[in-house]
């Protein structure tokens, strides 16, 4: 019933989000909400990570997985939080680099780290469960891509300083890292079929998937200056945090009610 | 009947598994024992069961595992 509750809220939550980026109030307003939605998503995400973990006995060699990913979320939203500090109570404009791309920065170690021994533990577990190929084909045209139309001009840039380009290249390089791990996961929970071991990784790596292209469809589009507070990719923030939040849920009921209770959501 | 242990294991798990993991895995697993489903003996269950309960632990935890464990145990 909880779980249930707090399904229904992370889908109003979002709903709520999506309202205000198709609505688009003034500038500062919508600064102002875009910014407290992508915190909170990313807060959700943290505090349900955080919620599965303890789930998890000490003994339990995921455990410390969890609470990486855990520390990854909060990370991210620390970002937020200093961005939209930066961007709507100091009122300028977030340089590049800041203090909000240190946190984000470090996040991307944390979940990487998360996700790969996660995967690892998955593939050593003994249950007959395997990488799909797929997930590497997806993971190299995604390099492609981000390498051609991310990291490339940014290299070629002459503009940016040594410190601005090295931020600049470390978004697309741990995306690509991140979108490598959460494919490979997805892929293999799939292999579950309508068992529910699958169910939560689903979510949550379908929420890393959507941010690490969100991330990119940014980049680029901020590199063309074509983008603006408002544009409908910061949604991707929001519902990366809403998925994952939805399956660090799902991971917890499975862990402490097993797989009735998540038939039953 | 030693071929119905099989079965048997393959109904507890695939709420968890889905069907094709969990016969898949009963057959590698069985295979790591040097046998068949179908020619499992009650002596090698335990270290089936056993090697089941591992690869279950890191998805559901141990408390969890250990309950899966002891439905699977009931079988014989």
């Amino acid at each position: 019933m909880k779980g249930k509750f707090a399904g229904a809220m992370i889908i109003l939550f979002f709903l709520i989000s999506l309202t205000i980026y198709l609505v688009k109030p003034d500038e500062t307003t919508l600064k102002i909400l875009g910014n407290a939605a992508q915190t909170i998503a990313g807060l959700l995400a943290a505090v349900y990570l955080f919620r599965t973990a303890s789930a998890f006995s000490r003994e339990d060699s995921v455990r410390p997985y969890w609470l990486w990913l855990a520390a990854g979320y909060v990370l991210n939203a620390l970002g937020f939080i200093t961005y939209a500090l930066w961007e709507t109570v100091l009122g300028l404009e977030v340089p590049t680099p800041s203090l909000a791309d240190l946190f984000w920065g470090l996040s991307y170690p944390a979940l990487i780290y998360g996700s790969l021994a996660m995967l690892r533990t998955y593939v050593n577990s003994g249950l007959a469960v395997r990488i799909n190929p797929l997930s590497w084909v997806g993971t190299l045209v995604v390099f492609l891509a981000a390498g051609y139309f991310l990291m490339l001009p940014t290299l070629q840039d002459t503009e940016a300083g040594l410190l601005e380009k090295f931020v600049l290249l470390l978004y697309p390089v741990g995306d690509v890292f991140l979108f490598a791990a959460s494919t490979a996961i997805a892929l293999m929970m799939r292999q579950f079929g309508s068992g529910k071991l699958g169910a939560p990784w689903t979510f949550i790596a379908l929420g890393m998937i959507t941010v690490t292209l969100g991330d990119m469809v940014y980049t680029y589009l901020s590199a063309q200056d074509l983008y603006e507070t408002g544009n409908l990719v910061d949604l991707s923030w929001v519902l990366q945090g809403c998925l994952v939040a939805w399956g660090g849920i799902l991971q917890y009921r499975l862990v402490k009610e097993g797989p009735a209770a998540n038939s039953a959501a | 009947m030693a071929g119905s242990t099989a079965e048997r294991l393959e109904e507890i798990l695939t709420p968890y598994l889905g069907r094709t993991v969990a016969q898949t895995t009963i057959r590698m697993q069985c295979k790591a024992l040097n046998t068949t489903p179908e020619s499992l003996s009650a002596s090698q269950l335990p270290s089936l069961i056993d090697r089941l309960t591992i690869g279950l632990r890191v998805f559901v935890g141990a408390d969890k595992a250990n309950q899966i464990r002891t439905s699977m145990s009931a079988i014989h």
